[in-house]
C-alpha cells in the first residue's frame, strides 16, 4: 500500500517541484505599500502531511515518558507528606496542569508548525518560511547553495520523510534546515539545487 | 598529477627556518616550563624531567616536519608534502586561494627571511604555513599563484555566458575595464600595475592612538601583574589579617583631609588615562608605523608594522563586506577606520598579526575625505555617497518601541534599586527615565538601512558609528523573521549572511523595519541576487 502510495506522490511531485517563474518586481508605490501585499512569488508547497503524524509520535513517546515519571513523583511525595497533605494535593494540581499543558503543545503544536511552514523553489532560490510565534523567512539563493544533505531518522524512514539540509559559505545561517519533506521531494529538491548552482565557488 | 607536472621541480624551505622552529617551540613553552620550574623550586624533579622529555619529543616531530617539507606549484595547484614515516601532501587549487599573508618579525628581518600563510576559503586555520622563505621566494610565490588564480577564473567566466551567476554589476566592471581583463590574459607580465592607494603618516597614526582605547588591552596585564608582584611580596599570613578593603583604606586614609584625597583621586584618574592613550599610540605605531596600501593588479597588497613587519595580499574579488568605524572622538577629528572580511580564516577569535591586519585593521585610520576614494578602489565601481544614500528609515514606530523599552527596564531597575538601597535608591529612576528615553529616540535614529545598486548598507551605533556594506553577489542567505512583538508592532527584522562574517564587528542585521518595507526589500534583494 505504501510503495503505491508513494508512486502517485511522485508523479504528482514531477509537476509540483517546476521552477516558478521569475517575478517581476516593479517599483512599489506607497500606495501599495500600504496595502500590505505579499510579494508575488510566495506561492508555498506545504510539508508532506506525515509531518504532523511523526512529529506527534515523536512527541507522545516523549510526553509519555515525563508523564509517567511525573506521577511516580507525585505518589512519592504523596505517600511520603501523607496522601490529603496540601504538599501532595499542589502537587497533584500542578502535575494535571503541566501535564495537560503538554499533551496541548504535544497534540496541537505539530499541526501549527505544519501550518506555518512552507518552501519554494523559483530563479531566485530556495525560499523556506517557518516559525509558529518566532516566524522567519529565509531565501538561499541557488548560486550560493555549495552542497546538501538528505537526512532520515529511522521514524522519519517508517514514513518515508526526509529532511533537507543546504549548506552556504555564510557564517549565522550557514545550514539551512528544511524538515518535513517527503523522501523523493527532499531528493528532487536536491537534484534541483546542485544543478541550478554557479559553477563559480559561491564566495 | 605529478607525473604531468614532473618537471617543476620541488622547493624547500630556508635551511634557517630550523632556527624559527625551535624558538617557536621555546616560546610556546614559555609557561609550562615555567611552572616546571616552580615546582623543581618545590623538589618536584619528576615533572620537570617530563617537561623536558615531552619537549624533546614535540621538538622533534617540529624539526623533522621542516627538514622535509617541500613545496611547489604545478598544474595549477600549491602541493606542500612532509614526513619521513607518516607522510603528509596537500593540494590546494591555486583558483581558491584567498589570500597569501607574509610576517616577518624582527627575527625574520635579521635573516632577510619571511613566514609566508596561504588561506583558502575553509576553515580557520591557514591552508598552508611555509616558514619561512627568503624573500626573492615569497615575491615568485606570490605573483605566480595570483597571476594563475587570475587567468584560471578569467577563462571560467568567458566558458559561460558572463553573468550566469555573477551579478550584473561584476558584468557592468569587466565592460567597464575590458582592458585590465586583456591584460591578465596574458599570462602573468611579471611588472603588473602597481599604485599606491594609500599611506597612512605618523601624525595619522598618533591620532588614531589618541581616539583609540586600544591601551584598555594592557589594563588586565597591569592589573594582574600587580596581583602577582604583591601576592608574591606579602606572605599569606598577612593577606588573610587584614580584608583588603580594610588594608586600603587605612593606607589611604590615613589622617588625610578629604579634599587632598579627592584632588590625589582627580590626579590619579588623569595620569591613568593619559598612561591608557600613551599605550593606544605606541601599539598603534608598533602595529601600522609605515603603513601603505598598494594596488597590485587585482589584488590589494598590505604592508606595515615597526618591529614585526606584516605583508597581506588579497584579491579585490574576495572582499565580502566593508565596514567603516568611526568614533566619537575620530568624528570630531575627521577620523574613520576601515573593516574588511574576506571568506578565509573566517571567525577565528586569535588575533594573529597577518589576519588582523588584513581584515580587522585593514585600514586603521584614514582621513574622511579620502574615504570616498579608497572604496572606489576596493571595489571598481562603488560609488560611495553615504549622504545621498537611499536610506530608509525604520518604522516610524520604531523610536517608541525603544522608549517602551527603556520605560520597562527604568521601572525594574528602579525597584531594584530601591530594594537595595532603601530608600532613597528608587531615586535612580528619576535619572535613568530621561536618559533612557532620548538613548532610545537617538538609537532608533541612527539605524539607517540602504540599497543602492550593488550595494546593500546598513549603519548604526551611537557612539562608534559603523556604516557596512555587503554586495549583491557575496550575498550567502536572506532573512526576514517575525517576533510575537515585531508583530504587534507590524515590525520586521531582515538579516543579510556573508562568508565569514566576524572580523567587522558589524552585521547588516536590520531591526525595527516596517514589514511592508522588510517585506518589499526582502523581495527585491531576492530579486537582485538570482
Amino acid at each position: 500500500m505504501t510503495e503505491i502510495m508513494n508512486e502517485n506522490d511522485s508523479e504528482v511531485l514531477t509537476e509540483q517541484i517546476v521552477v516558478q517563474p521569475a517575478n517581476e518586481t516593479p517599483p512599489l508605490g506607497a500606495a501599495e505599500l500600504e496595502a500590505n501585499v505579499e510579494p508575488a512569488s510566495t506561492i508555498l508547497q506545504s510539508l508532506d502531511p506525515a509531518f504532523v503524524t511523526i512529529e506527534r509520535v515523536a512527541g507522545w513517546i516523549f510526553t509519555s515518558c515525563v508523564l509517567v515519571v511525573g506521577i511516580i513523583a507525585v505518589l512519592v511525595i504523596a505517600f511520603s507528606f501523607g496522601l490529603f497533605s496540601v504538599v501532595s494535593g499542589a502537587c497533584l494540581l500542578s502535575y494535571l496542569l503541566l501535564g495537560g499543558l503538554l499533551v496541548w503543545a504535544t497534540h496541537v503544536l505539530p499541526k501549527k508548525a505544519y501550518d506555518h511552514a512552507g518552501w519554494c523553489l523559483t530563479p531566485s532560490g530556495l525560499e523556506i518560511r517557518r516559525g509558529i510565534w518566532w516566524r522567519s523567512q529565509i531565501s538561499v539563493p541557488l548560486a550560493r547553495v555549495q552542497h546538501t544533505d538528505v537526512h532520515q531518522g529511522p521514524l522519519m524512514r517508517r514514513y518515508d520523510l526526509a529532511k533537507l539540509i543546504v549548506h552556504t559559505a555564510g557564517t549565522e545561517n550557514s545550514t539551512v534546515e528544511l524538515n518535513g519533506l517527503n523522501f523523493a521531494t527532499a531528493q528532487r529538491l536536491r537534484d534541483a539545487l546542485v544543478e541550478n548552482r554557479g559553477s563559480l565557488d559561491g564566495v | 598529477m605529478e607525473s604531468e607536472h614532473a618537471s617543476v621541480p620541488w622547493q624547500r624551505v630556508q635551511p634557517i627556518s630550523l632556527l624559527f622552529v625551535v624558538v617557536a617551540k621555546l616560546r610556546q613553552w614559555i609557561i609550562p616550563v615555567g611552572v616546571g620550574l616552580f615546582s623543581a623550586r618545590e623538589g618536584n624533579l619528576l615533572v620537570i624531567s617530563m617537561g623536558i622529555l615531552a619537549f624533546g619529543i614535540l621538538l622533534a616531530f617540529a624539526i623533522t616536519r621542516y627538514l622535509t617539507l617541500r613545496f611547489r606549484l604545478a598544474g595549477g595547484e600549491l602541493q606542500v608534502r612532509s614526513g619521513i614515516f607518516f607522510k603528509s601532501s596537500r593540494t590546494v587549487p591555486v583558483n581558491r586561494i584567498q589570500n597569501i599573508d607574509l610576517v616577518q618579525n624582527v627575527m625574520h628581518r635579521i635573516f632577510g627571511v619571511a613566514e609566508v600563510r596561504v588561506e583558502t576559503a575553509s576553515g580557520k586555520e591557514p591552508e598552508a604555513v611555509l616558514q619561512v622563505l627568503s624573500l626573492a621566494d615569497v615575491e615568485s610565490l606570490r605573483t605566480s599563484v595570483f597571476a594563475q588564480a587570475n587567468a584560471m577564473t578569467n577563462t571560467l567566466e568567458n566558458k559561460q555566458a558572463i553573468g550566469s551567476s555573477e551579478s550584473s554589476a561584476d558584468t557592468a566592471d569587466t565592460n567597464e575595464n575590458g582592458s585590465q581583463a586583456a591584460a591578465i590574459f596574458q599570462s602573468l607580465p611579471p611588472d603588473r600595475e602597481q599604485k599606491l592607494l594609500l599611506a597612512i603618516s605618523l601624525k595619522q597614526l598618533a591620532l588614531a592612538g589618541l581616539t583609540s582605547n586600544r591601551g584598555f588591552l594592557l589594563v588586565p596585564i597591569v592589573a594582574g601583574t600587580l596581583y602577582e608582584t604583591r601576592g608574591l611580596t606579602r606572605s599569606y599570613r598577612d593577606q588573610f589579617r587584614f580584608s583588603s578593603q580594610d588594608f586600603y583604606t587605612d593606607r589611604l586614609t590615613s589622617g588625610l583631609p578629604i579634599w587632598m584625597i579627592v584632588i590625589g583621586l582627580i590626579v590619579a584618574l588623569i595620569a591613568s588615562i593619559a598612561l591608557l592613550k600613551l599605550f593606544s599610540f605606541a601599539w598603534f605605531v608598533t602595529r601600522f608605523h609605515g603603513y601603505q596600501l598598494w594596488a597590485v593588479g587585482d589584488d590589494l597588497r598590505i604592508g606595515c608594522g615597526l618591529l614585526t613587519k606584516v605583508s597581506a595580499t588579497i584579491p579585490r574579488s574576495r572582499i565580502q563586506f566593508i565596514s567603516i568605524h568611526r568614533t566619537w572622538l575620530g568624528r570630531r577629528l575627521g577620523l574613520a577606520a576601515i573593516r574588511i572580511e574576506t571568506a578565509g580564516g573566517g571567525g577565528s577569535e586569535h588575533e594573529n598579526a597577518s589576519h588582523s591586519v588584513g581584515r580587522r585593521w585593514f585600514v586603521p585610520v584614514i582621513s574622511e575625505n579620502q574615504v570616498v576614494g579608497l572604496m572606489e578602489h576596493l571595489r571598481p565601481g562603488t560609488q560611495w555617497r553615504e549622504s545621498e544614500f537611499d536610506w530608509q528609515p525604520l518604522s516610524p514606530r520604531a523610536g517608541t518601541r525603544l522608549q517602551r523599552f527603556g520605560i520597562l527596564a527604568t521601572v525594574v531597575m528602579t525597584f531594584v534599586a530601591g530594594f537595595v538601597w532603601q530608600p532613597w535608591g528608587a531615586c535612580v529612576g528619576i535619572v535613568l527615565l530621561p536618559l533612557f528615553l532620548w538613548l532610545a529616540r537617538r538609537h532608533a535614529r541612527a539605524m539607517r538601512y540602504a540599497r543602492c545598486g550593488p550595494l546593500v548598507v546598513f549603519r548604526s551605533g551611537l557612539l562608534t558609528r559603523k556604516c557596512s556594506c555587503a554586495f549583491v553577489d557575496k550575498i550567502q542567505t536572506l532573512r526576514l523573521s517575525e517576533s510575537p512583538f515585531d508583530r504587534r508592532w507590524r515590525m520586521a527584522t531582515l538579516s543579510v549572511d556573508t562568508a565569514a562574517a566576524g572580523p567587522a564587528e558589524h552585521r547588516i542585521l536590520v531591526k525595527y523595519l516596517d514589514v511592508n518595507v522588510a517585506q518589499r526589500e526582502f523581495a527585491n534583494l531576492k530579486a537582485a541576487i538570482a
